[in-house]
């Protein structure tokens, strides 16, 4: 009442206020909350300004997340919670219910013979392993309880056993001496019963008994540890991630015996619910680094499976660059190092990949094999790798530019020889390039996608006869024929294969800079190059460093890799807990 | 600027006015990084004001602005007329410039810290073609083009010293990073290695370009680095000349000048009138370009250069003395609170 004899005066309509008989307040009342409503006052119009500012649902949103510490993480998004009923036949119901009465739910009912009890066992028939559910769980109850059978069947009389005359609750019968199943435990909710049974589990049902025990029951087929596809090696280890995010996590875990290794789950997409590890090792791992990852991952919200490759669209800090703000790889002992290093890697369920974050500009031009390596061979082999990754991106566009704006800048017997070779060659060199490098593209996108015997002939076919056609019929010139195939050579040895991506997408931009402007455009191509890198962060770390902002104790594993002995200290830029790698 | 001061000189000292200009310009920048720190936090367009008050601190900083301004512009310019002449013959100077302009603006919007990243990236890459291509060009250095030292004595060389002043503009930063450094009791020692690293070099490619060209050929040419450069040639090498690295390395140089001119009449204009920084970088930009078309041909803009130097000594050098001096008088920043006691 208050606040509206506020506004009455205000407005100066005090005379209607004088009468206050209820038929004229009314009106009044409602003409003031609709006042409020456009000054944004009172309860109706503060809703009207969040949903102008379009803060209203995120701010509840951040609230939300800002609650979970990283231990309860794994709680993320679940409905409400409906407990474990007393009744066997309300909780089957409840399942079979929410499941939508699925075909390929399975209800087992235990009743053994004249103990009284009534279990039933629940999951679905081809994520649990059958056999391990007959010969483990089934089998075992009907022994032990039934009557008359072993002689330890009565109800609850399990201590006369061991001598104690005091009577053990049947589920905690159940779960300590009856069932030979390794992983179980006790639930009151029926909300971890249906994500359990979803995820493979056996969940059993005792009548009168308010509990469920949840067994880990995963039965499906996994594909075999192999060679990892992504990137091949020669001398490092050749197991690759697979597609179960428990064997993945246990790859990881045979590597790094540590005790501070944590590994964080939590259940991701609206639907598909797909499980997601965070693995770091507590005490080098950079704290807000890792509050910053799974701040951004719970943030999430999709309805898709959430692959690796997702939840990386989702996360990274800025998704205009054309660079990988995080690693993506399919090689264990990169994780490995990774985690060993102070980084954070990121698993999910059915994907064979691993995140790694955060990243910088050099994490892509190593390969694992480079800390195998005796240090001079590894030097010498990232400084060629650095040396074709210059290559793969400007060498195009530097002919493109001197060609058709610098010739004063060509050595002159080459200048020459040049002109001799496009003598006839009716297309611009700047068309000449752009047609040439989109031919590679296409035949090495069709290479990719076709099986492994056709795409060697597609690349015998394309690269030989196109190119040795097009020379042929003197619609390109060789030189630039040998300029290409050195380009794709030298892009091919870029290891990591999305920053080959986007070196393959910028040198198209190199060519139209070299195009447009010659050299001159090439330098402020390399100019914004540098600028952008020097902009862009991932996830807090610069992505040139250790470039910059300087940190010389990192420079030992940069362009070079100089020897194991010497490289004592975690890289500086992470902000690492532990700071000390090896020695004194 | 080893033609400026060819010019002016006539005896093949040059190194040593450069070395002298040197000295002199440790001395300004040290004064000017004295100044800053006693001030913390804040850039010369803030304390400006509270030395001189309010209408001379706002005079000081517009003429600083200006300045910054020009000298942007005058650096575009510069790099058109480059470009002109040794990549884009036929291409218009216009066009040129607007790219360029585009480009620096790109890096300005991001900020101090970028730009700070982005030149440590560049200095290197700068430092190891220059001196490289310098002393590949040692082979037909002959030490008696440089002889004989002081044939005129020292007053000429001390007179020329000042013709340098344009080589060495763009200290005056630090009248404005000082106050985003974490560590500004570091100022003097960064300012002191930020100006020994271009004397050094200066002072190194003086010393080989007239040991290579004799001082005759170095006042005639445009651009004598340039012309040096072009003739470094290898018996029987295959690469015959160097001119690519070397204008990269130029590009570069006068990116760097440029970004952190624009960036300081930027920062200085916001600070001025207390408004976002970005709209003032592209408000910039327009009258950039216009004074980089104003002179009418590359003497003009030489001497446009030169006029930009003078006027630059007297901004970055003496102004911080004069304010220092001032602020001394006044006891205003440090000498305030030290007064003050704990206040």
């Amino acid at each position: 009442m208050d606040k509206e004899t506020v506004w009455v005066k205000k407005l100066g309509i005090k005379i209607l206020r004088l009468d206050q008989g209820k038929r004229a307040g009314q009106p009044l009342r409602i003409f003031v909350s609709f006042l409020r409503i456009i000054r944004f006052e009172g309860k109706g119009g503060k809703k009207v300004l969040d949903w102008l500012k379009g803060k209203g649902k995120k701010s509840e949103k951040s609230e939300k997340y800002e609650k979970y510490s990283i231990e309860q993480i794994e709680t993320t998004g679940q409905d409400k919670e409906i407990p474990v009923n007393g009744d066997l036949e309300s909780n089957l119901k409840a399942m079979e219910e929410t499941l939508s009465y699925s075909s390929d739910l399975v209800v087992r009912m235990i009743i053994p013979e004249n103990s009284g009890y009534r279990l039933a066992a629940v999951y679905i028939s081809d994520l649990a392993d059958r056999n391990v559910i007959q010969t483990n769980i089934i089998k075992p109850l009907l022994n032990d309880l039934s009557l008359g059978k072993t002689g330890a069947g009565n109800a609850g009389s399990a201590g006369s056993r061991t001598g104690i005359g005091k009577p053990v609750p049947i589920e905690k019968r159940i779960k300590n001496s009856i069932i030979t199943v390794s992983d179980l435990r006790e639930t009151n909710t029926l909300n971890e019963c249906l994500s359990a049974v979803l995820a493979g589990d056996t969940i059993l049902f005792i009548d009168n008994i308010k509990k469920a025990l949840i067994i880990k029951t995963p039965g499906w087929k996994t594909r075999n540890l192999e060679d990892p596809a992504m990137e091949s090696s020669i001398n490092a280890p050749r197991d690759g991630f697979i597609e179960t995010l428990g064997e993945n996590i246990a790859i990881i875990r045979r590597r790094i015996k540590d005790k501070n290794l944590s590994v964080i789950k939590m259940k991701l997409g609206r639907r598909a619910r797909n499980e997601i590890a965070v693995l770091y090792i507590k005490g080098i791992a950079n704290n807000d680094i890792v509050k910053e990852v799974i701040r951004r991952i719970s943030q999430i919200d999709t309805d898709r499976a959430i692959a690796v490759g997702i939840i990386q669209q989702f996360i990274e800090d800025n998704f205009l660059s054309l660079f990988p703000q995080m690693q993506y790889t399919d090689r264990p002992d990169r994780v490995t190092n990774a985690i060993l290093e102070g980084r954070v890697a990121v698993l999910a369920d059915n994907t064979p990949f691993a995140l790694i974050i955060p990243v910088s500009f050099s994490m892509f031009m190593n390969t694992p094999e480079d800390y195998y390596d005796r240090w001079i061979y590894a030097s010498t082999l990232r400084l060629l790798r650095y040396l074709a990754m210059a290559i793969s991106l400007f060498l195009p566009g530097f002919y493109v530019a001197l060609i058709s704006y610098n010739q004063g800048l060509i050595p002159s017997k080459l200048a020459i020889f040049i002109a001799a070779t496009r003598e006839g060659v009716p297309i611009p060199s700047l068309i000449e390039a752009i047609l040439m490098e989109i031919t590679i593209e296409i035949l090495r996108e069709a290479g990719v996608r076709l099986p492994r015997s056709v795409g060697q002939a597609v690349g015998i076919v394309g690269g030989l006869v196109i190119g040795e056609a097009a020379v042929r019929a003197g619609l390109v010139s060789p030189v630039y024929v040998l300029v290409v195939a050195l380009t794709g050579i030298s892009s091919f040895s870029i290891v990591q294969y999305y920053m080959g991506v986007s070196f393959r997408i910028l040198r198209f931009l190199v060519i139209f800079s070299a195009g447009f402007m010659g050299l001159y455009g090439v330098i402020l191509f390399f100019i914004m190059l540098t600028v952008h890198l020097a902009k862009l962060k991932s996830f807090g770390v610069n992505y040139l460093s250790p470039l910059v902002p300087y940190r010389p104790g990192d420079w030992k594993d940069f362009i070079l890799r100089l020897p194991v002995m010497t490289m004592k200290k975690r890289p500086e830029m992470l902000k690492t807990g532990d700071k000390k790698k090896q020695g004194n | 600027m080893e033609r400026d001061v060819g010019q002016k000189l006539n005896t093949p000292d040059i190194w040593l006015s450069v070395l002298i200009a040197g000295a002199i310009f440790i001395f300004f920048g040290t004064i000017s990084a004295r100044l800053s720190r006693m001030f913390p936090g804040e850039t010369i367009f803030q304390y400006s004001k509270t030395i001189t008050g309010k209408f001379f601190g706002l005079l000081l900083s517009m003429a600083i602005i200006i300045f910054y301004t020009f000298i942007s512009g005058y650096e575009v310019r510069i790099l058109s007329e480059l470009v002109h002449t040794y990549l884009l013959l036929r291409t218009p100077k216009e066009v040129v410039i607007i790219i360029f302009i585009c480009v620096g603006t790109y890096l300005v919007v991001g900020g101090i810290n970028l730009i700070a990243r982005t030149f440590q990236l560049y200095l290197p890459v700068i430092l190891i073609i220059l001196l490289s291509i310098l002393f590949m060009g040692m082979i037909e250095f002959e030490l008696e083009n440089l002889m004989p030292v002081l044939g005129k004595g020292i007053l000429p060389v001390i007179e020329s010293a000042k013709a340098t002043s344009l080589s060495f503009i763009g200290f005056g930063v630090i009248a404005v990073i000082t106050a985003f450094m974490k560590n500004p009791g570091k100022a003097v020692n960064a300012v002191v290695a930020g100006i020994a690293i271009p004397i050094v070099v200066y002072v190194i490619s003086a010393i080989i370009i007239v040991g290579v060209l004799t001082i005759d050929e170095v006042k005639t040419l445009t651009w004598p680095l340039a012309s040096f450069v072009n003739a470094i040639e290898y018996p029987g090498g295959f690469v015959e000349n160097f001119q690519v690295f070397f204008l990269i390395v130029w590009i570069l140089a006068i990116y760097t000048t440029f970004v952190g001119t624009h960036y300081i009449a930027s920062i200085g204009l916001s600070q001025v009138f207390n408004k976002d920084f970005g709209i003032f970088v592209y408000a910039l930009n327009p009258l950039i370009y216009i004074i980089a078309l104003f002179p009418g041909n590359i003497m003009e803009t030489f001497s446009m250069g030169s006029r930009l130097g003078y006027i630059g000594l007297a901004i970055e050098g003496l102004v911080p003395v004069v304010l220092l001096i001032i602020a001394r008088i006044r006891k205003k920043g440090w000498y305030k609170r030290k007064e003050g006691g704990t206040g």
